[in-house]
């Protein structure tokens, strides 16, 4: 019979097997909850940062939130440029285009005809930087020779009409193209001037709710019948933003009172509500880690305990504390690295069911397991090895003194 | 291996009485200075004491046990493994058997540190001492002089410059102490190795070197 074979007789008959099982598995449980929802962060982040990057191209429009103050005009809605810049210099800000506003009077008309009665609407035009349009047409150009004013509409509104206010009264629904087709007369009246102008839709943008004209045709026209009276102050903002998911900008416009399109910054929400769950979900497995930790030192303590007359009486042979407390190491070591490969199967087998359910409603998540997820449970494994070994060395070395 | 006591004496003896002896007290008195060294006292008069601490176990005494020079306080944990595996045998008056294993089992404990023997000179030991019946008996299970057997042929399983005999035969009857006395005889001379051996008085067969008087 080998040493070996000879000393693990000696110190096995005071193990507590049912002790070492439960805190094994209680390790497993921490591990796999820790790790689950380490996974799941880093899954959703990327979930919520490709989506941003498909459909919400960064662009946020900000505006004051409207309260009672502001309808008595004790507080102004415009931005001031202490406000503009206190932005600009926010982390999670890029650019910031200003929106402009007509100062002058502006309405939709027509001459009539046997389908359509004559008609007149006041109307109101704005106008953003072009770097903030998602618009390329070749028309989206004015000079005083342009033959129409290019109008950009929220596609919105086209949607509005056609599956609002067509279906209900029996009229034709119009497409991108048909609509870009037609031309508007509109006049255009202020400063002691007055001129008809034609209009015609040359694209349609779903990022920002408004009609918008270009900047060149809004200078002139507000130079030549704006209202010298009239605020010069943005009341809305065009930001481009470095990351929408950010909770710093959600914070920020909260303290400020700003608004914002609450369906571009559901990223933001989503992620800190995440952060927040996940977190504590992490905490409880951090928690129960620490619990199994404790659980295996203590039992390892006391089977060290149990077998200190064996152990005297091996020292007494010439046994090295360290090649009998190896025996001990090694047994932690093992159950512990258990867990480890436990803990990852455990994740690959979750990580491919919940991938199921998301795909089952059209998410996909990434198909590995986060490589941090693993480099992280293979250094929590190596410290919770290093703690253990340290403590049942220490013990030994107290007795073979 | 030289192994010195100087001004030694056991804390417990020094304080109860003014014991005066070959052993106690001496100026750099050489343990092993003969092959055979024979340490004879009454009962409880520090002869176990003496051996323990020469060992390593024991530390509560006055003066200095020196082994090939050096103050065996000043000796590590991994000095003492060495020292114990390689240098220095003993039998202990308690045994220090595991009595939860075979007879075999507690031999190749000590003898595969060093695979000073093959199984086939492990069983000759257990043969010359009649013990080759109880091999595989649980120790516990076996009488105390069974067990003192088992404890000298596990001594005898290592490479030594000495060894310890702690009263090794107090439950052996003289045929069987006979043997077990050739026998370490005989592997001390193998390993050019001194005896140093506790016991009430002197008998017939150990015709020792050099007699000490506790």
């Amino acid at each position: 019979m080998k040493s070996t074979t000879i000393l693990n007789k000696l110190i096995r008959k005071n193990q507590k097997k049912s002790i070492l099982l439960l805190a094994t598995i209680g390790m497993f449980i921490g591990y796999f909850i820790l790790f689950i929802s380490l996974q799941l962060y880093f899954d959703m982040g990327a979930m919520l940062h490709r989506d941003k990057d498909l459909f919400q191209k960064d662009f946020l429009v900000i505006n004051k939130k409207i309260s009672l103050l502001n309808t008595v005009k004790f507080v102004k809605t415009g931005f001031s440029n202490k406000e503009i810049t206190q932005l600009r210099n926010q982390d999670f800000v890029q650019e910031i285009g200003l929106i402009t506003s007509n100062k002058f009077k502006v309405g939709a008309y027509t001459d009539g005809n046997d389908e359509i009665p004559p008609f007149y609407a006041e109307m109101f035009f704005e106008s953003v930087p072009d770097d903030y349009l998602d618009v390329s047409s070749k028309d989206w150009q004015w000079d005083s020779l342009s033959p129409f004013i290019p109008i950009v509409l929220p596609r919105d509104y086209l949607k509005l009409y056609n599956f609002g206010f067509a279906q209900s009264q029996n009229l034709p629904q119009i497409s991108e193209e048909i609509a870009g087709k037609a031309l508007a007369d509109f006049i255009i009246e202020g400063n002691g001037h007055k001129a008809r102008m034609k209009g015609k839709i040359v694209g349609f943008t779903d990022r920002i709710n408004s009609i918008l004209v270009p900047e060149t045709f809004m200078n002139w026209a507000n130079s030549h019948f704006g209202r010298a009276d009239k605020s010069k102050q943005s009341s809305r903002l065009v930001m481009i933003c470095k990351d929408p998911t950010s909770p710093e900008l959600i914070r920020f416009l909260n303290d400020h009172n700003y608004e914002t399109n609450t369906q571009q910054t559901k990223g933001s929400r989503l992620n800190t509500l995440l952060q927040i769950i996940l977190g504590m979900v992490s905490m409880i497995g951090v928690l129960i880690i620490i619990l199994a930790l404790v659980v295996f030192v203590v039992s390892f303590k006391l089977m060290i305990a149990r077998a200190h007359d064996t152990i005297d009486k091996l020292l007494l042979l010439g046994y090295h504390y360290l090649s009998l407390s190896k025996r001990y190491i090694l047994l932690y070591s093992f159950l512990i690295s258990l867990v480890f490969i436990l803990n990852i199967s455990g994740l690959l087998l979750a990580k491919n069911y919940i991938n199921l359910l998301f795909n089952e409603i059209g998410y996909s998540l990434t198909d590995s397991l986060n490589l941090w997820v693993i480099v992280m449970s293979i250094s929590l494994s190596i410290v919770l090895i290093l703690l253990n070994s340290l403590s049942i060395i220490k013990q030994f070395k107290k007795q073979a003194s | 291996m030289k192994i010195t006591l100087n001004q030694f004496i056991p804390k417990p003896l020094a304080e109860t009485h003014n014991a005066i002896s070959a052993v106690w007290k001496q100026d750099n008195l050489y343990l092993n200075a003969a092959d055979v060294n024979l340490i004879i006292s009454e009962s409880g008069k520090g002869k176990s004491s003496l051996i323990s601490s020469i060992y390593g176990i024991r530390k509560d005494y006055h003066g200095a046990i020196l082994i090939d020079g050096h103050n065996i306080t000043s000796f590590s944990a991994t000095d003492w493994s060495d020292i114990r595996q390689k240098q220095l045998s003993i039998v202990f008056q308690s045994l220090k058997l595991f009595p939860e294993i075979s007879a075999w089992d507690n031999v190749q404990s000590k003898n595969q540190l060093q695979n000073h023997k093959s199984d086939s000179e492990v069983e000759q030991l257990f043969t010359g001492l009649g013990m080759m019946d109880y091999a595989k008996q649980i120790a516990g299970s076996l009488s105390f002089g069974q067990q003192q057997r088992i404890a000298i042929i596990r001594a005898l399983c290592q490479p030594f410059s000495v060894i310890l005999l702690d009263e090794p035969f107090s439950h052996l009857d003289e045929e069987n102490a006979k043997t077990a006395w050739n026998l370490i005889r005989e592997e001390s001379q193998q390993q050019n190795a001194q005896i140093i051996i506790t016991g009430l008085s002197n008998t017939n067969f150990i015709k020792p070197d050099q007699i000490l008087n506790i």
